[in-house]
């Protein structure tokens, strides 16, 4: 049986009335941080820039990070937080899955975490958010195998060279371009410049990775205070978006090279750069993006999944984007996987391999969605509204909707979570055997009259129980 | 027999899982796949922090009771063979008595064939830990050992245990279809 929000608001309710310290602290719907400085962490990553890995030498351009990997100090408070809000995680987590178990016995709850236990061991949807969808083999038969061979041949050997020319030239063209702009004090052409230069850039990328790409949904024509939301699978992703509309990217500004390009070639997309780990300067970001809001017409890109998925998930949104109250414009980013697989996972590959292996595949096929404006309700929290809009996403673009933290993975959780983890039992326990002293409320006096019966919805929205007909059985 | 560290599995070892675990040799190769990406130090066996690193098994009150029983070598590890040995009691639908047997292991801390009143207390114990006073905690376990122990002998012996199991179709519960 399916959970309703309900069910696990007056759970989450419950558990945190109980007195245990840690617990009168959780409150995974509002907000645990909301000063300013914070707001970068939560802020989802747009498309960032490339540096060089380190070993090459000599260059001053430095190219890298994928779309944002945390810092330290970011890791931490994240893992601080998920340590802080786990039980409620685990509750909110716990709705989005099909339970079908039935859990009965007193003191023996603990049952349904054993099979939980063995099903994730084995299943579990943080991991498989991560992971490559395996491509069917195909080439079983000889004929079949032939006929792959020549397609290997045919990309590697004709498309790839071709495709890494049109790369290259696209953007020495736009630096090129870009860096006459220095000739020439008038603005207009300045600006006339770089957009040209951004036109060949952006062109040149999608024509080099053979992007055949279908725009869905009316694209409003005033984006005054819009901010537009997508689910993430790879950088291409903000290229993409790019193309068909000027979208204001937010990233980390680079030195060198680098940087020059963000201060030319995307400068028609009014992009908002911050340096990362300046505490001033989060705030200055912050006050750019409002105030951007209020006076562009060009929306701003996040991905407030914060990292790339596999196109078969969605995973958590992070607040910061529904908090800027501003109108959500939600895009859902379908790749059909049958030409390439265009999921970037970053600890796999490194970027310009893994560009290299977009280039030779057949091409990069994808469906972008522009779905209905929606805007933040008066009763609902950032949160909630994350949700919401999340939801909305995961349905059009047909991804599975998980709960996780997509920056886990750059986290090793520790034995702490322990204490996370037993709170919920702890708690779990306390109403079941009455030995704490509570408020009484409706659901607590149901439990007084029959101490042995199974809770039913204040439990951890696990499903379920025909206690009601066992009880009836017993008295017969 | 053990399973010396390699990337893939040799066609013997399929077989052989295949033989003694019951899953077919797709299972089994999948299976593999997936114990090796728990595996991320990539030495053949999962330890205990390994699991972790999942947040739905980090968040699993019950894990660590459930890998010491799983490791039944007692070296700290998992190795492939424990695992798809126990994994096979979950999903092969014969095996009730061995799911049974599984959770009685859980509870019976010593292995000494009963749940005494100690055992009980300290699983419980490590589950919840401070969040239940002692004293309430102590009040649960002798509440539920009064339930069950029919022999008054104040620990819950293993027939005892499968009795408070029929009751609430214990097999069943764990029982579950393998998607893969």
């Amino acid at each position: 049986m399916s959970i309703s929000q309900s069910d696990v608001d007056q759970a989450l309710e419950e558990l945190s009335s109980q007195e245990t310290p840690l617990f009168s602290q959780v409150s995974y719907e509002s907000g645990d941080e909301t000063s300013d400085s914070e707001f970068i962490d939560k802020m989802p990553r747009s498309k960032s820039y490339v540096k060089l890995s380190q070993g090459v030498q000599g260059r001053s351009i430095r190219y890298g990070t994928q779309m944002g990997e945390p810092g330290k100090s970011e890791l931490t408070f994240i893992q601080k937080r998920f340590e802080r809000t786990m039980p409620g995680r685990l509750l909110h987590g716990l709705r989005n899955e099909d339970s079908k178990e039935k859990i009965k016995g007193d003191i023996f709850e603990a049952i349904s975490f054993v099979k939980r236990g063995m099903q994730k061991i084995v299943a579990d949807d943080f991991t498989a958010a991560f992971q490559e969808k395996k491509p069917k083999a195909w080439n079983f038969e000889w004929y079949l195998f032939v006929t792959w061979v020549l397609g290997v041949i045919l990309r590697y050997a004709i498309l790839l060279p071709i495709r890494i020319l049109i790369f290259a030239s696209g953007i020495l063209l736009a630096s090129l371009i870009a860096s006459t702009t220095f000739i020439f004090r008038s603005n207009k052409i300045k600006a006339f410049l770089n957009k040209l230069a951004f036109k060949i850039f952006t062109e040149g990328c999608v024509l080099s990775w053979h992007a055949s790409v279908a725009y869905h949904g009316n694209v409003p024509k005033n984006f005054r205070n819009t901010v537009i939301v997508a689910n993430h699978t790879t950088m291409i992703d903000a290229v993409l978006m790019m193309r068909r509309q000027l979208v204001s990217i937010v990233g980390q500004h680079h030195g060198g090279l680098a940087g020059l390009v963000q201060d030319t070639i995307l400068s028609p997309l009014e992009p908002i750069w911050f340096e990362r780990g300046a505490q001033k300067d989060r705030k200055q970001t912050v006050r750019k993006i409002k105030n951007h809001l209020q006076t562009s017409n060009i929306p701003i890109l996040l991905f407030p999944e914060g990292t790339c998925v596999n196109n078969e998930y969605c995973v958590m949104f992070k607040k910061g984007a529904f908090e800027l109250d501003a109108t959500i414009i939600p895009v859902a980013i379908r790749y059909n996987k049958i030409f390439v697989d265009a999921f970037w996972n970053s600890r796999k590959k490194s970027l310009p391999n893994y560009l290299l292996g977009v280039m030779a595949s057949w091409g990069l096929v994808a469906d972008i969605y522009f779905l209905d404006p929606m805007t933040k309700q008066e009763n609902e929290t950032p949160i909630q509204f994350a949700e919401r809009v999340k939801n909305v996403i995961a349905k059009k673009a047909k991804l599975k909707n998980v709960s996780w933290d997509g920056y886990l993975k750059y986290i090793k959780l520790s034995d702490k979570f322990k204490d996370g983890r037993s709170q919920v039992l702890g708690a779990y326990l306390k109403r079941k055997f009455q030995v704490s002293k509570m408020k009484s409320n409706t659901a607590n006096s149901e439990f007084d009259e029959n101490p042995n019966s199974r809770l039913i919805k204040n439990r951890l929205g696990l499903s379920i129980t025909s206690t009601n007909e066992r009880e009836k059985k017993k008295i017969k | 027999m053990g399973l010396e560290y390699s990337k893939e599995l040799t066609e013997e070892q399929v077989n052989e899982f295949s033989k003694s675990s019951g899953f077919t040799k797709t299972q089994i190769t999948k299976l593999y796949e997936k114990f090796m990406i728990l595996n991320t130090q990539k030495n053949g066996r999962v330890s205990y922090q390994e699991f972790l690193n999942i947040p739905e098994l980090a968040s699993n009150p019950i894990l660590e009771r459930v890998i010491s029983i799983i490791d039944k070598n007692n070296n700290q590890f998992i190795e492939f063979s424990e695992l798809i040995h126990t994994l096979s009691i979950f999903v092969v639908e014969e095996k009730k008595k061995e799911r049974i047997d599984f959770v009685f292991k859980i509870y019976d801390l010593n292995g000494d064939g009963f749940i005494s009143n100690g055992d009980l207390f300290l699983v419980l114990k490590s589950m919840a830990g401070d969040n239940l006073k002692d004293i309430q905690l102590q009040q649960i376990v002798d509440k539920t050992i009064a339930k069950f122990d029919k022999d008054e002998d104040g620990k819950l012996s293993y027939d005892e245990f499968i009795n408070l199991t029929k009751d609430f179709k214990l097999d069943e519960l764990l029982y579950y279809e393998l998607e893969i």
